[in-house]
């Protein structure tokens, strides 16, 4: 006998399979080690700095939401589904009476799952180590929960679209985020930075001369539409795609 | 259960798959056809895994792409030797039995996995199994669910003997308990085991369907071709075709190279003609009778 599969538990049981597989010693030890860079900086800038909060904002946003919080997200987020692609596993998701809303959705917790304690646990020892007061710690915290979603979202969405989905996504990230988005307004609009960078010099109160500044809440706002409309772009691309 | 009509399968200008039509009731079929003849792409059609060019495929009367119910009623075991390495078999297949919402997963799990004789090894992870467990496990994902189809690639690849002897019997069973089990293959002599109904499929194109003793007999209307090796070709040769045995010889670098449409009567004759002429054979080998030569047959029959 068999039951119909609620998209709840089917995305638990595909959380539960990707989280798996996405897990290695190597990935684990490469990327901690990444994680140990912002705490080193995050030290050295606290000592020196004359002013720790405006110098722990911009260390925040350009090294961990522009930098670390997005190549960890895509080394993850993009090989959730793009490798069971690649290697063919993608067919037994595929292949199961349950919604593909449960596949995109297992495939997003599960990269977040595995990011948000790599990223976040640096940031937050960095923003200690600068010793800028609480509102950076938890701004840090905030932002950096907030990118890692919406980093994963577009990842996973980049992993079922392209092949190489890395090396497409580190020219996303450094061209793109990191570059263009910190100099043209229109682009920062388009940009996952453009919004996290806002919410931490709203939080923190420190003023940098930004082109684009929304508000806190219109940035948390766009973040939460970045993820839902990746995660949408991802269950239709499932949909679609021609399974190995 | 499977109706397909008119398929065809085109990735850019290779055609995989080049209309295809067939209907499978209960029991079980061998898909037969030589590597890269498009088998592959038209279990992955079934499955709904790639859509078909033109044309339509329908299992269980409907498309397994746009259908989610349906794909509950399929167990399909790939070709393709990729796994959720790092889960155990046991995880492997209770992650199938669990998506697939059967009701007692964990009973399920262990039945299937008994089946197909990994119920020692149910703690060991996926990845380090060898050829024939990889294989094993797939077909018990496959299984776990009590599906009405079945949809088994090449599912005898690495298996040793003893372990072929037990999935084709396996495979019986099933056919046997009304569901339709389709099973490809390359190797000749696998198929005759697996059932006598046979599709065989060439060039992207169904090449012959039907009993298998059909298939034999069309390939048995076919000269044969016959290498002999042997100190007297020319006698040999020329005693053979004095006895009406067969109908072409050829010399070539002292080997000799005969077509025969009585092959049987060859195989009795041979040695005994030899031995009147006091010539030795030291090989006798059937150039033709390998499936690539009994594809040729059939497409140029047809």
């Amino acid at each position: 006998m068999m039951a119909k599969i609620s998209t709840l538990r089917a995305t638990t049981l595909t959380h539960k399979v990707l989280l798996k597989q996405l897990i290695s010693k190597g990935r684990l030890i490469g990327i901690s080690i990444l994680g140990l860079l912002p705490i080193l900086l995050g030290w050295i800038i606290g000592r020196q700095s004359e002013d720790p909060l405006e110098a722990g904002v911009g260390f925040v946003s350009y090294m961990g939401l522009s930098i670390l919080i997005p190549v960890i997200a895509l080394i993850f987020a993009s090989a959730s589904l793009g490798d069971t692609r690649e290697d063919g596993t993608l067919m037994y998701l595929w292949l199961r009476p349950i919604s593909r809303w449960s596949v995109t959705g297992g495939a997003w917790t599960a990269s977040v799952t595995i990011t948000l304690p790599l990223t976040v646990i640096p940031m937050v020892i960095a923003a200690i180590l600068l010793d800028a007061g609480n509102a950076l710690i938890s701004a840090t915290i905030l932002t950096s929960i907030l990118a890692v979603c919406a980093y994963c979202g577009i990842f996973l969405l980049l992993g079922l679209m392209v092949k190489n989905p890395v090396l497409w996504g580190l020219a996303y990230i450094f061209v793109w985020e990191a570059t263009i988005a910190s100099f043209a307004k229109p682009a920062a609009s388009l940009a996952v930075s453009g919004y996290s960078r806002a919410i931490i010099t709203g939080r923190t109160g420190v003023e940098f001369d930004y082109l684009f500044s929304p508000s806190q809440g219109t940035s948390i706002f766009m973040l939460v539409i970045i993820v839902v409309a990746a995660i949408g772009l991802s269950t239709v691309r499932l949909n679609r795609v021609e399974v190995p | 259960m499977i109706e397909v009509s008119n398929a065809s399968k085109t990735f850019g200008n290779v055609v995989a798959v080049s209309d295809v039509t067939f209907q499978l009731n209960a029991g079980v079929t061998a898909l037969l056809g030589p590597n890269g003849a498009g088998k592959s792409t038209l279990f992955r059609m079934l499955c709904g895994l790639t859509t078909p060019t033109t044309g339509t495929v329908k299992v269980l009367g409907r498309d397994a792409r746009n259908d989610t119910p349906v794909r509950g009623e399929i167990g399909l075991s790939p070709q393709q030797d990729a796994l959720f390495d790092r889960l155990t078999a046991y995880e492997f297949v209770e992650i199938a039995a669990k998506t697939h919402g059967v009701d007692n997963p964990k009973e399920a799990t262990n039945h299937a996995l008994e089946l197909v004789d990994l119920d020692t090894v149910t703690e060991k992870s996926v990845g380090a199994f060898s050829k024939g467990m990889r294989q094993r496990v797939k077909l018990a994902a496959a299984l776990v669910n009590d599906p009405l189809i079945l949809i088994l690639d090449e599912p005898l690849s690495g298996l040793d003997p003893v372990q072929r002897n037990r999935m084709i019997e396996l495979f019986h069973n099933l056919g046997g308990q009304g569901k339709c089990v389709l099973i490809s293959s390359h190797i000749l002599d696998e198929v005759a085991r697996i059932g006598s109904h046979v599709l065989v499929i060439a060039q992207g194109r169904l090449a012959a369907s039907g009993d298998y003793r059909d298939l034999r007999t069309l390939m048995e209307d076919q000269p044969h071709v016959i290498q002999v090796n042997t100190n007297g070709p020319r006698e040999l040769g020329a005693a053979l075709l004095k006895e009406e045995i067969i109908d072409g010889v050829t010399i070539e670098d002292g080997k000799l190279t005969m077509t025969t449409s009585k092959v049987e009567a060859f195989g009795r004759s041979i040695a005994p003609i030899a031995k009147e002429l006091d010539v030795s054979l030291t090989e006798v080998i059937p150039m033709d009778d390998d499936l690539e030569s009994v594809f040729r047959y059939l497409i140029e029959g047809s």
